[in-house]
């Protein structure tokens, strides 16, 4: 029976939404810290302002990236539950170790938004390193399981099914794949942002056009290095499963080397390979242009501004085809199959779908529930990102302040309560 | 007479796993504690930009503003903590996660829309104000609020389910006081049930109830249920387990090697099947009294919050400030919703989910009010047992005098909850009293003069504290009280725990950790009330 293609679908769609958001996650809460710091450091109110701009947005990014973390884990969770179940009883040591960062990492976030300009700046700054350390430690618990479903390092099944730690850390996938990640995210945070700012240039007049061309000036170098470590770990991936996860390998690269793939996807593979030469394409050609001694002006700032979506693009390819290239196993290693025991090996199958869940009325539901809300997420980044031009920002913060009454600008109104009051 | 260290002891000694779920009840108050203000703070706004609307006053939009600030970043942590409670779940009750993606996932797959729905406009609300109309941003505020209580009322039908399983049946009776165990009524697949051997079931305790086209019903004691599941998910096969002892021979020798696994999961599939794959969870008889009480405590803990960090600001803003008429008034509208919210938990919601224990889970019940020799309870402590056991609790839980309330000592042993509950009920029923004494004290005074005298106002300033004892203690007492079960009549604690069970210094580390994260956060919320920001912005 070939793997249910809903269910796929529905586990690609909430997974690559929330694989997307966690990689920009990673590179804003990098970069928010260092901007504002820098900012401080250069009195340049400017800076702070962007990283005080950015951390709205983050917010909204940490969010919506739990969110479908969430959502992929739950639909994980009702279409396959004996493989969560098995999952569960294995893997204590890495995903408690995501769980211990994930709970300082909530705290930090909380405590770096809400005391912005509440505590001394060396103190923000400490709660910011440790969102960013957070942010870029996470993954090494979630890698680490995943390392695993390339090659199951460290699992006994007797006297019950356990994990020896020492054997799965040393798994040969668990460290570069973990360190692409990192890079790759923190080239898509640092592009994204980039693209965002080139977009504010071109909808900007004025000196704060100069202001925007810097920051994406300054942006793009640390991107491309991160792109570039990005492929060199990749590689380093794509050697480590060549040797311990050759379903996998022959999968992705069975085509070019004249093996013959169960699955072949060797074309996603060279659909994410096309996102990253785009990005180092624009990247050159901006190069191209700095080195002629020419300003980034209009035209390469159009082309920056596909930066972000080619990496978003990039992660979100690259996960998919790590996830589909050991299909229709959960775990990589179909020729270890024979030793296990068959509750194992139907737990470790795509193929074996909860009959419960696998009914007609949930895909209509989904589709009924999803089309909408997943509108109503375009919309919301629609008017997220929809912010106003810089020139007018000033006078839009005064309107709001009178608005809410605040310190400047103190309009007359009505006491909402207290002595007469409508409350 | 244990005293309550030893109760405490007992709860954690006494039931297996102690310390899993020392770390499972910090861990998901953590995420509690978080989520009430996003089920209670939304109300908050949306009331306070409808008031803005109707009366043109921009104190109004201010309040709303700033709550919609507020519950931005809550909702994030918010959603952060739930994602590691969940991994926490998985990893300490694998078992327990298994049943519930395979037989009553739905409501937890409904959540994720609910779930969008809640960061899609949650985040509307706050990206859109001032870029669509008042009305459309009102009502994106209230469809926030929707997808809030939405996502709420799915898991707490999950957690209802578990409480009270809606084909289990309690068996106590309030007109007599005689108590048997819980029967579990199980839709057998016909061709399950030809192995069964009638007169075998019937020396068990089992019963043939009907039959139909594709089942028999059958009703089994929860004890056997009990001994069934642990079975299935220690690996047994059916010649190893006590499905054995009533299966007729030939059909024992034939299943002999069959994974009881899977024949109880064949049972409980087709027993879901019948109840509805779809609605199993929210026919539980203490479903909707859970989420009306649930969310009643989310806006209760909410109103409680914001009228504390008000009466902050108005103890740290001086009096000639231009602010502090908005303070004042925000103060005051922040009081009379706790009052109301307090009252109708007090009350309404409150007598309703008391109901609902008694008649689906006597066995807590019981517990909670200490009818037990084995301890001096706070009625009899106060000489007014005959009162309170006698008469207020069977006319409040059994609409009669007449009714008597069930007995703990007689519930058989290795059905009966921690007798801890008793005290921690009756501690959350006395701070939940005074809580509303706060609310009404801050109420009264304002309808005398614009603001009340400082040491109310301090009082105010430490009631969100007593507002969220008070919500875990209520959650405390209906998660202790569920022992010895993780779902009622039909799974235990010992068959839900993972077979890896961390070391205990483990377990104990990473229960601090959390602790002390949830202190920090409230330290960090704190700072932010009490402090405004050095540019001299206000919130």
């Amino acid at each position: 029976m070939p793997e249910p293609v809903p269910i796929v679908f529905i586990l690609s769609l909430a997974f690559g939404l929330h694989i997307a958001l966690v990689n920009l996650d990673i590179g804003l809460a990098t970069l928010i810290p260092i901007m504002k710091r820098v900012g401080e450091r250069r009195e340049d109110e400017f800076l702070v302002r962007r990283a005080k701009n950015l951390m709205r947005y983050y917010a909204m990014t940490y969010a919506v990236a739990g969110v479908f973390g969430t959502a992929f884990t739950v639909a994980l969770l009702a279409f396959y539950p004996a493989f969560i179940g098995l999952a569960g009883h294995l893997t204590w040591v890495p995903f408690g170790l995501a769980i211990l960062l994930i709970a300082l990492r909530f705290l930090s976030v909380a405590g770096y938004w809400y005391l912005w300009d509440r505590v001394s700046s060396g103190i923000h700054l400490l709660i910011g390193a440790v969102m960013a350390a957070t942010g870029i430690l996470i993954p090494l618990g979630f890698r680490a399981v995943f390392a695993f479903l390339n090659a199951p390092f460290g699992l006994r099944l007797q006297p019950k099914p356990h994990l020896i730690l020492g054997e799965a850390l040393s798994n040969p996938t668990l460290m570069p794949l973990y360190l692409k990640s990192v890079f790759g995210a923190l080239s898509t945070g640092l592009f994204v942002v980039a693209s965002a700012y080139a977009w504010r240039y071109l909808r900007t007049e004025g000196e704060l056009r100069e202001r925007y061309a810097g920051l994406v000036k300054a942006l793009l170098p640390y991107g491309t290095l991160s792109l570039f470590l990005m492929l060199v770990f990749g590689f380093w991936y794509t050697l480590s499963l060549l040797s311990v996860s050759q379903y996998k390998f022959v999968n992705i690269f069975g085509r070019f080397l004249g093996a013959d793939p169960t699955k072949d996807f060797s074309w996603l593979f060279l659909v994410k390979m096309a996102l990253v030469a785009v990005q180092f394409g624009v990247v050159l050609y901006v190069l191209d242009r700095l080195l002629k001694g020419l300003e980034l002006d209009d035209e390469p700032m159009r082309w920056i501004k596909t930066l972000g979506p080619a990496a978003l693009g990039t992660v979100i390819t690259g996960e998919l085809l790590n996830m589909y290239s050991q299909l229709p196993y959960f775990v990589a290693r179909p020729d270890l199959f024979n030793m296990l025991p068959s509750w194992v090996v139907s737990a470790l199958s795509v193929d074996t779908v909860n009959p419960l869940a696998n009914l007609p009325g949930v895909y209509i539901i989904t589709g009924a529930a999803l089309t909408p809300l997943l509108a109503a997420v375009a919309a919301l980044i629609y008017v997220a990102t929809k912010g106003e031009p810089e020139a007018l920002e000033g006078a839009s913060r005064q309107r709001e302040d009178m608005a809410a009454g605040g310190r400047e600008g103190q309009p007359e109104v009505s006491g909402m309560g207290g002595d007469g009051g409508s409350g | 007479m244990p005293g309550l260290v030893d109760l405490i002891l007992e709860w954690l000694r006494g039931y297996p796993a102690g310390y899993e779920r020392l770390l499972s009840m910090i861990g998901i108050e953590v995420h509690w504690a978080i989520l009430q203000y996003v089920l209670g703070l939304p109300l908050l706004a949306v009331l306070a930009e409808a008031i803005w609307l109707r009366t043109g006053n921009e104190h109004w939009k201010r309040l709303s503003r700033n709550l919609a600030k507020g519950f931005a970043v809550v909702f994030a942590v918010g959603a952060a903590s739930g994602t590691a409670s969940e991994f926490g779940l998985i990893l300490l009750w694998p078992n327990l996660t298994e049943a519930a993606g395979r037989y009553i996932y739905f409501p937890l797959y409904l959540e994720i829309f609910a779930f969008i729905t809640e960061v899609v406009f949650i985040y509307l609300y706050f990206y859109a104000d001032g870029r669509v109309s008042r009305k459309a941003h009102l009502l994106i505020g209230v469809l926030a609020l929707a997808g809030a209580w939405f996502s709420g009322a799915m898991i707490l039908s999950v957690n209802s389910f578990m409480q009270s399983p809606a084909n289990v049946l309690a068996n106590y009776d309030p007109t007599t006081g005689s108590w048997a165990p819980p029967e579990v009524l199980l839709f057998v697949p016909t061709q399950v049930a030809q192995a069964i051997d009638a007169q075998k079931l019937a020396s068990v305790g089992g019963k043939i109830l009907e039959s139909g086209a594709d089942y028999v019903l059958v009703s089994l004691p929860a004890g056997l249920v009990r001994a069934l599941m642990g079975q299935a998910f220690a690996g047994y096969t059916v010649g190893e387990s006590l499905l054995a002892a009533v299966a007729r021979p030939e059909a024992a020798q034939a299943l002999a090697s069959v994974p009881l696994k899977s024949v109880l999961d064949s049972i409980v599939a087709n027993t879901v099947r019948h109840a509805g794959v779809y609605t199993i969870t929210f026919k539980s008889g203490t479903y909707v009294a859970t989420f009306v009480h649930s969310i009643g405590a989310a806006v209760t803990v909410s109103a409680f919050t914001v009228m504390g960090a008000y009466a902050l600001r108005l103890l740290r803003t001086p009096k000639d400030d231009p602010d502090r008429e908005y303070f004042r008034g925000a103060f005051k509208f922040a009081a009379v919703v706790a009052l109301v919210a307090v009252a109708i938990q007090g009350t309404g919601s409150g007598h309703a989910m008391g109901a609902a224990v008694a008649e689906f889970n006597p066995e807590k019940f019981a517990a909670m009010e200490g009818t037990s020799e084995q301890i001096t309870s706070l009625p009899a402590l106060i000489h007014a047992e005959g009162l309170v056991h006698g008469k207020l609790m069977p006319l409040l839980a059994y609409g009669s005098t007449g009714a008597v309330i069930p007995s703990y000592d007689l519930i058989q042993s290795d059905f009966r909850p921690p007798l801890v509950v008793h005290y921690l009920y009756y501690t959350k029923i006395g701070l939940g009293v005074l809580l509303g004494l706060v609310a009404l004290l801050a109420v009264a005074y304002l309808r005398r003069s614009a603001e009340p005298p400082g040491w109310a106002l301090n009082l105010s300033a430490a009631s969100p504290v007593l507002a969220q004892v008070v919500s875990f203690l209520g959650w405390a007492v209906r998660e202790i009280g569920r022992k010895p079960w993780a779902i009622y009549g039909i799974m235990d604690v010992q068959t839900e725990l993972t077979v890896n069970p961390p070391p205990t210094w483990q377990l104990m580390l990473v229960a601090a950790y959390l602790a002390a994260l949830l202190a920090l956060l409230f330290a960090v919320v704190y700072v932010y009330l009490w402090k405004r920001e050095e540019s001299g912005e206000v919130s």
